[in-house]
């Protein structure tokens, strides 16, 4: 495993591993809401998780349904979603280590998996959301190594950008996800910069294998691989 | 020629019924466009709180648009107010540890309130009218109150910051 130079502020604005599940009969609210009655000494606040469907035709319909719940933690750092589908967590600022995040997401997964009993995992998920704030004139390239290419006709203080790229990964069976974007900025002003790489398979494991785990830390890895090749070293320092 | 299209929000799929065929480039674009943002949306807690309190804001203007809302001569709710207020809660998530939500309320001057509550740390409330300023007060558990005004650009105001985290700690 490579070894990468800590970030003491590091910019994480969400770190997520997400699982989606069969489950052998179809799971009821009750259910998804007694699972959060167990958790519910350390994530004791409860948000629904509403899904829309607009239909436009020659009647305009809008159905909306709940599909699971957010869990949170005590101010808010750890979310844990219960759906019909699968079971997500994550840790929001500010993150702390890597082992304490898998730690507790494994052990919420343990619990998810006794109350409900799904058969197989059907897509696993690392994926890591970060967010960090640089300042006019924007030169995307002191911090990013694969940022847009300045054209000559464009003005240097451009409002946006989003980029996307996928690809399979080489070594272990997965896709990656790379989504860069910057915020909508005013001229002169901070601008914000995402840079939100998630690492992912969509196979099916018995819930008894261990495989998904496994694939999470490997993700992980490759995530962080990611990362500190898409930065430079400017930005290293910057969140050192 | 579509003859109805659904678009189900929490997964951005779209499917045409009686769509021109499956080897149309431009609707591949747009549903790689939409794929995107699935993508983006998928899993994330955050993402899906902001989203919520982006409906609330919505559902507040649609409700308070007419005059004399409350019975006593508010104004209707806006949307320069409610603009602002989605910007201010997007900083937000980027700016603070978590996503600490406010309650959400509809003003009679056609603004809108974010509230803070705790009863251990105290209350402190912001207003937003749409005229880039936010309008703060709040009180303490430690008997200490703040009040004032201050412009907002784009940039959470560090008083702002500083008193959200001390209800929110």
């Amino acid at each position: 495993m490579a070894k990468y130079p800590h970030l003491s502020k590091a910019p994480i604005r969400e770190a997520i591993i997400d699982i989606k599940v069969k489950f052998p009969k179809k799971v009821t609210l009750r259910q998804l809401e007694e699972f959060g009655e167990i958790i519910s000494a350390e994530y004791p606040d409860r948000s629904e998780r509403r899904f829309a469907a607009v239909t436009f035709g020659k009647k305009t319909e809008v159905q909306q349904d709940v599909t699971g719940y957010l869990f949170r933690s005590k101010g808010n750092q750890q979310i844990v979603q219960a759906r019909f589908d699968g079971f997500t967590f994550s840790r929001l600022r500010p993150y702390e280590t890597w082992d304490k995040f898998r730690d507790e997401g494994s052990r919420l997964w343990k619990i998810f998996t006794k109350h409900f009993r799904p058969s197989t995992t059907e897509r696993v998920a690392t994926r890591f959301i970060n967010e960090f704030s640089i300042q006019a004139p924007l030169n995307l390239s002191d911090y990013l190594t694969a940022s847009p290419v300045n054209l000559k006709t464009m003005p240097p203080n451009f409002e946006s950008f989003f980029t996307r790229i996928v690809f399979p990964n080489p070594d272990i069976p997965s896709i990656t996800i790379i989504t860069q974007a910057i915020n909508k900025i005013k001229p002169d002003g901070p601008a914000s910069i995402l840079l939100d790489i998630d690492v992912f398979y969509v196979k099916s494991y018995s819930v008894r294998s261990p495989k998904p785990w496994e694939f999470i830390d490997k993700f992980r890895e490759q995530k962080n691989s990611i990362f500190f090749e898409s930065i430079t070293q400017n930005a290293v320092e910057l969140f050192s | 020629m579509t003859t109805a299209e659904t678009w189900t929000r929490d997964t951005w799929q779209t499917s045409y019924t009686g769509g021109r065929g499956g080897d149309d480039p431009f609707r591949k674009i747009i549903n790689q466009v939409g794929e995107s943002l699935l993508e983006a949306k998928r899993g994330s807690a955050q993402y899906l709180l902001l989203e919520q309190a982006f409906e609330e804001l919505d559902s507040i203007l649609n409700e308070f648009s007419e005059a004399n809302w409350d019975g006593y001569e508010a104004i209707p709710i806006k949307e320069d107010a409610i603009q602002e207020t989605k910007d201010f809660l997007s900083l937000l998530g980027s700016k603070l540890p978590a996503l600490s939500l406010p309650e959400i309320t509809p003003e009679g001057d056609g603004g809108i309130e974010l509230e803070w509550y705790s009863p251990e740390t105290g209350e402190f409330t912001l207003s937003f009218d749409g005229q880039n300023t936010i309008t703060y007060s709040g009180i303490f558990s430690d008997t200490s109150e703040t009040l004032g005004t201050t412009p907002f650009n784009m940039v959470i105001p560090s008083i702002i910051e500083t008193n959200i985290q001390r209800i929110t700690k």
